[in-house]
């Protein structure tokens, strides 16, 4: 596949290990440099898919699996990718959870090697089924999840065209073990095709946008702070300066102006109680 | 779980401390001491295997499982106690 052919150099150093892995390639190094990995790219995932059309990749290489390998040999990296290629979101693989999360590929090995003859009755119709329809949506998805496409094609096609015998045994499949709600040929599940949203079902909102919507709550509150801050800071400057000039203060100098003429009417009126109380 | 035992609504009321694992809902005397054996002798030493499996319940079960020989039913109310808290705590 032609799409193949440029991505290899572009794609990140973990994409590439995870392919190279996904691919059964003994991982080199792990101070190698990127290079290194796209040599190992080029070499072994683009040499197969040119020799099989992708789709049955996963039919040519399950058998592989299931008999090589073996999960108590794997690196925890190693170990990490093949339960995230069989649609596990493994945590940190570390001391304390390596055992569970090897047993847990074990089982998946199992069972997987139950579905596999199923999925092979179906290669052939699958191939035909992919190669009409898959130039045009490769080009566009292929950059972000080159495998998972055609797995959740496989899907498609397998519920919606399968006799109603067949799909029973797939649902079986999937009430078999409640971490792979669906499973593909390659036996990667579809939610990986949009790994953002199907991440988090409870929040449909991002992290980031989650964070954005809460500064934009605190600058509503912020522009009402800031100006009842200016607002007091006004008042204060104006007190402050009223009493440092006391003299020129316009409104102690109205005070004084109205008390001047208070004081000015009250002796009138004196005279006038005088001039009343004489008659 | 319409009913939670006593011991999952204290644990579940407060942060969890310096509580011994005994605290948590479905570990009594005899599966803690298994735990403490292992090193796992605070509440909150679990709580971090809880985490580190990312709270997924099904490995956090089989975890306990293998880890104290814990029956299913321990296992879960101890996996819903560590649940719980984390939802109001964490």
């Amino acid at each position: 596949m032609p799409v193949f052919a440029e991505d290899s150099a572009q794609m990140t150093k973990a994409r590439l290990k995870s392919d190279l892995v996904a691919h059964s390639v003994t991982l080199p190094p792990t101070t190698s440099r990127k290079e290194v990995y796209v040599e190992l790219h080029a070499a072994h995932v683009q040499r197969k898919s040119a020799d099989f059309s992708s789709d049955e990749e996963p039919e040519a290489e399950e058998p592989n699996d299931a008999q090589t390998l073996d999960p108590s040999s794997l690196t925890d990296d190693g170990l990490k990718a093949a339960l995230l290629r069989r649609g596990v979101r493994a945590g940190p693989v570390v001391a304390s959870t390596r055992g569970l999360y090897e047993r847990k590929l074990r089982n998946l090995l199992l069972s997987n090697g139950h579905d596999k003859e199923k999925h092979e009755e179906d290669g052939a119709d699958e191939a035909v089924l992919y190669s009409d329809s898959e130039e045009e949506e490769n080009s566009e998805e292929e950059r972000e999840e080159p495998g998972t496409n055609t797995c959740f094609k496989g899907v498609a096609f397998l519920v919606e065209s399968a006799p109603p015998a067949r799909v029973q045994s797939f649902t079986w499949n999937i009430l078999a073990s409640r971490r792979r709600p669906i499973k593909g040929a390659a036996a990667r599940p579809v939610q990986y095709i949009y790994p953002d949203t199907a991440l988090s079902p409870a929040s449909p909102l991002s992290p980031a946008s989650l964070e954005r919507q809460e500064v934009e709550r605190r600058l509503v509150s912020l522009r009402i702070q800031l100006l009842v801050f200016l607002f007091v800071a006004i008042i204060l400057y104006v007190v402050y300066v009223c009493v440092e000039d006391f003299s020129f203060n316009p409104v102690l100098a109205l005070i004084d102006i109205f008390d001047q003429g208070l004081d000015a009417d009250e002796p009138e009126t004196q005279e006038v109680e005088e001039f009343l109380e004489v008659e | 779980m319409s009913s939670t035992s006593q011991k999952h609504r204290n644990f579940v009321a407060e942060p969890m401390a310096d509580k011994p694992v005994t605290a948590l809902a479905g570990v009594g005397d005899v599966l803690g001491g298994r735990l403490e054996e292992k090193g796992f002798d605070k509440a909150y030493v679990v709580l971090g295997q809880f985490l580190v499996l990312k709270k997924d319940e099904e490995l956090f079960l089989d975890w306990m499982k293998e880890a104290c020989g814990a029956n299913s039913k321990q296992a879960k109310d101890c996996a819903n106690c560590l649940k719980e808290w984390c939802d109001s705590f964490l």
